[in-house]
């Protein structure tokens, strides 16, 4: 049996009926239709379903969608615009860390967090703040450079 | 205009990183319904009942497909030796047996659990080298001389009954070469290696969308590497007309060689016709990890005549290639992974047989490199042993044995735009070859090591492409190249705008789509900037043939002395130009109409290649080109905990001109980052009734971040010696990235701790016994 499920995602009020069963990644792809959050592992390994649930990183196939209720959620959608782009999204365009695309969505959210927590962040942050992020494309060294430019940027 | 050689950005990439960009995974369609696949637990059994009553009985349950649904055919890339779905007989753990399309996953899920299946289980075959036995314990396909075979082995007394693939290259004379060896006092270097088992592990799983039209026409969307391959296979499984098969291709998430078939979308679409709605199946990490092809292992016999003074006189090697129930993807991997054995060195003789066989685990398939990333494991940990023994300089070794420019190879193609040596030497200087690693203190230790590598790409094969120019002057691209994250879209779109003097934002592409845009071979094997480019450059010419020939009256010139750019056409020499959309309308008395103008411009770029003769592996054109490519890896090696870290990484890599050097460098560090894991840490296993037991991204180990050097580590380096055939002299770009990476880790850990290990990947768990056995010993492992 469904159950309603209120929540916010990217500043809009959604009101959904979800599965107990469903996770949060289900509610928001399937329930709400938002589908530049990914999903590739189903277990919690990859983060190409991170979300930021209240501002914190969440990979939405471990938090059920009921879990959910009355929280405020950033997905890739809300991070920026085609026309708007967020700094972070501009820069890993720049910088050469995206490929297939499959994974970028949770890294750009995984980024976002990072900063707002360190807006200066050394290159060992970085890797210590991706472990959880995996892409077999290896955008890794090009993903480092893109955030560290924003961090630069900040600081400037 | 010059919009090739800047790193112009991704065409995609602002629908990429705002996720718009539209996967598979992503698609809805009204009505839609979801299946899931019912797979075999036994790795090799009769099938003799399948009951699905009570599952079709399930509510919600729309639609059930067993073999007894389909047509009675066998698929495969050239041995047809596969079913869609199992029939009378499972070859593998995971083997699809029936499928199940229902209004959710979870209910499809739940009634395959419904679906009875009565097996009589039968002995397993697992070993390569049991399997490969003219009386082996077990055979796979009993009726394979019945299958329908697109090739020719090499010619054998009796072909042994589980062998689906049999090569041998002869060439020189391989005693005298021994002899002469013996005689003089060289070398006779003899190893044997062996590769892991590797998966793609895209990120976004195998999956399909189909949808039957009510003229009978299917409609599929997967994010396959060709969709031409993929309509092909539809219709042949699926018993149609390829004019009624339309395959759209989406965005891809990966694809790495793992996605050249879409045999998951033949089943949706069966579901689909019998269900009457649209179905989408995406396989689980699971099914995707364990019952998609994989690149199985090698194993490689290598013996070498070695003269006193480290010249390669002579090369023997016997491969067999562990395939799986099926020879699937995998079929030509023993053919093209011996074209490694000459590789760049000039070989007097060289003697070849190499094998593929049946197992019962997972099928042979694809992964970026095709059997040359796996040779290279052993004949580029070969040639470090050479030196070592010649105690000649790793370096200056290889570069003794290196052909020249023209010089015929040992399976007689000419060495063409030739650079292995320019590769080696930048890639040597960049990791400072000369100067030893620093030391560390116990249990780490450092040391470097260098490998070169070598990616032909296949022939014959052919791309043709569209480009259609739009009254606003801007360029409509029609092709089936397909993106898979390498930047083709984006290399593709350059041409474009360089050939039409156009900005890049004038430049549109119309993306895989059958219905519409016009063959290409396939996404693979390092083709597209080569084949698709140079069809995009002739299309382009073919549309500025037009644009000058409709402009030639208006402007009362020779069309030959017109110039088309920018959206001008030009008299050469003079002031008279008119614009593009000028051709578009007619100037009538009473004023202006639109014209009956249509600029297509359609071209078809083919390269054809004189067969391999199967018994001696001889033949003068046996690939469309062969690229190079040189890396060079420092690692910190804990001989306690056998932990090797990479701690420097350069990959020099000659694309004969670089369409985009952002895109060449991303694909040095990626192929880096997957060459890492593959060398270091991935590994399918299997327990012993064949069932994967790391099936999940958690247990299976892609790299991560913290597996990759520091940025100031890393090291991409662009070598451009152009190809004559190659658009702009270009080469591909996308396998030979990883094929040195294993062998010049290899190699480093040899410099660093002085042992061998000769089968991948090299696990903590080998390096400590190596380490353990040279200290009991109080040696190296190979002297």
């Amino acid at each position: 049996m469904k159950y309603p499920l209120s929540l916010t995602v990217n500043d809009e009020n959604y009101d959904i009926l979800v599965e107990p069963y469903h996770t949060l990644m289900e509610a928001i792809r399937d329930g709400i239709g938002l589908t530049g959050t990914k999903c590739a592992c189903e277990d919690g390994r990859c983060g190409t379903c991170t979300v930021l649930v209240e501002g914190q990183l969440v990979k939405s196939c471990l938090m059920l969608g009921l879990q959910a209720k009355e929280k405020s959620v950033l997905t890739i959608e809300g991070l920026g615009a085609p026309d708007a782009l967020h700094p972070l999204q501009t820069a890993f365009l720049e910088h050469g860390a995206v490929q297939c695309g499959y994974c970028t969505p949770g890294m750009l959210l995984t980024a976002k967090q990072l900063l707002d927590e360190n807006p200066n962040p050394a290159e060992e942050d970085i890797r210590s703040a991706f472990v959880g992020n995996l892409c077999r494309c290896g955008v890794y060294t090009h993903a480092t450079q893109a955030i560290l430019s924003v961090a630069v940027e900040k600081e400037e | 205009m010059n919009v090739v050689g800047t790193s112009a950005k991704r065409i995609d990439g602002i629908e990429k990183v705002t996720g718009t960009a539209q996967f598979t995974t992503d698609i809805v369609l009204p009505r839609m319904i979801h299946a899931k696949l019912k797979r075999s637990p036994l790795a090799h059994a009769k099938i003799l009942r399948i009951d699905t009553s009570e599952a079709e009985q399930m509510p919600g349950v729309r639609a059930v497909v067993t073999a007894a649904d389909l047509p009675d055919v066998r698929l495969g890339i050239l041995t047809l030796d596969e079913h869609l779905l199992a029939h009378d007989k499972t070859r593998l753990v995971g083997e699809p047996v029936a499928a199940v399309a229902a209004d959710t996953p979870e209910i499809a899920r739940a009634a395959c659990e419904q679906i009875e299946v009565e097996y009589e289980e039968l002995p397993s075959l697992f070993d390569p080298e049991e399997a490969i036995k003219l009386d082996p314990p077990v055979v796979l396909h009993e009726e394979y001389e019945e299958y329908e075979k697109l090739l020719e082995l090499a010619e054998m007394d009796e072909r042994p009954p589980n062998l689906w693939q049999a090569y041998r290259i002869r060439h020189g004379d391989i005693d005298a070469a021994f002899k002469k060896v013996e005689d003089e006092g060289g070398h006779i270097i003899e190893n044997r290696y062996a590769t892991g088992y590797v998966h793609t592990a895209c990120m976004e799983p195998h999956g399909a969308v189909a949808q039957w039209s009510s003229d009978g026409t299917l409609t599929l969307w997967a994010g396959g590497q060709s969709p031409y391959i993929a309509r092909d296979g539809l219709a042949k499984a699926l018993d149609l007309s390829p004019s009624k098969v339309r395959v759209i291709i989406p965005f891809v998430g990966g694809a790495f060689g793992g996605k050249l078939t879409v045999k998951e979308g033949a089943i949706a679409a069966s579901l689909a016709r019998k269900a009457r709605r649209p179905v989408k199946i995406i396989l689980t990490r699971a099914e995707d990890l364990s019952a998609t092809a994989a690149r199985t292992p090698f194993i490689f016999d290598v013996k070498d005549a070695v003269t006193q003074d480290g010249i390669l006189i002579g090369r023997k090697v016997t491969s067999i290639l562990w395939g799986g129930g099926y020879s699937g993807e995998g079929i030509l991997k023993p053919i093209f992974s011996t074209h490694l054995y000459p590789g760049s060195y000039r070989l007097a003789a060289l003697w070849v047989d190499s094998y593929g066989v049946y197992t019962n685990r997972v099928s042979g398939g694809a992964l970026r490199g095709y059997g040359c990333a796996e040779s290279a494991w052993a004949v580029e940990t070969q040639m470090d042993i050479i030196a070592r023994k010649c105690d000649i300089d790793a370096v200056e070794l290889r570069i003794n044995n290196l052909l020249t420019e023209g010089e015929r190879t040992a399976i007689t193609m000419p060495a063409h735009a030739f650079s292995a040596h320019e590769c080696l030497t930048k890639c040597a200087d960049a990791i400072e070859w000369e100067t030893p690693s620093e030391p560390l203190d116990p249990p780490w230790y450092r040391g470097k090591g260098i490998a070169l590598g070598n990616k032909y790409s296949f022939a014959p094969t052919a791309s043709s492409t569209e480009l259609k120019v739009h009254e606003d002057a801007s360029c409509e691209l029609r092709t089936s190249a397909v993106d898979l994250g390498q930047g083709a879209y984006t290399i593709l779109t350059q041409i474009v705008a360089d050939e039409f003097g156009i900005e890049i934002d004038k430049v549109k592409l119309v993306t895989p789509d059958t219905a519409i845009t016009p063959f290409d071979h396939v996404a693979g094997s390092s083709r597209q900037t080569f084949h698709t480019g140079n069809a995009t450059r002739m299309a382009c010419d073919d549309a500025k043939r037009q644009i000058r020939e409709l402009a030639a009256p208006k402007l009362e010139a020779h069309p030959a002395d017109l110039e088309v750019s920018g959206g001008h056409i030009f008299v050469k020499g003079s002031s008279k130009s008119i614009e593009v959309e000028d051709l578009f309308v007619v100037e009538m008395l009473a004023g202006k109409r639109p014209a009956d103008v249509e600029i297509l411009g359609k071209a078809t770029w083919e390269v054809s290649a004189s067969p391999h003769d199967p018994n001696t592996g001889q033949g003068e054109q046996p690939m469309a080109y062969m690229g190079h490519g040189a890396q060079a890896a420092e690692v910190e090696v804990n001989v306690e905990t056998g932990q090797v870290r990479v701690r420097k990484f350069v990959s020099a890599i000659d694309v004969g001109k670089a369409m985009n050097p952002q895109g060449v460098e991303m694909q040095n560090y990626g192929g880096g980052c997957m060459g890492i894991g593959i060398a270091l840490h991935e590994d399918m296993c299997f327990d012993t009734s064949g069932q994967m037991t790391n099936a999940s991204l958690m247990d299976y180990k892609i790299p991560s971040i913290v597996e990759m050097p520091l940025n100031e580590y890393m090291e991409s380096i662009i070598v451009e010696v152009p190809h004559e055939h190659g658009p702009y002299g270009a080469k591909g770009a996308g396998e030979i990235v990883v094929v040195p990476t294993s062998p010049a880790i290899g190699n480093a850990i040899y410099d660093a701790i002085g042992v061998r290990i000769w089968d991948q990947p090299l696990t903590p768990e080998k390096v400590v016994k190596a380490w353990k056995e040279k200290k009991a010993s109080g040696n190296g492992s190979e002297s």
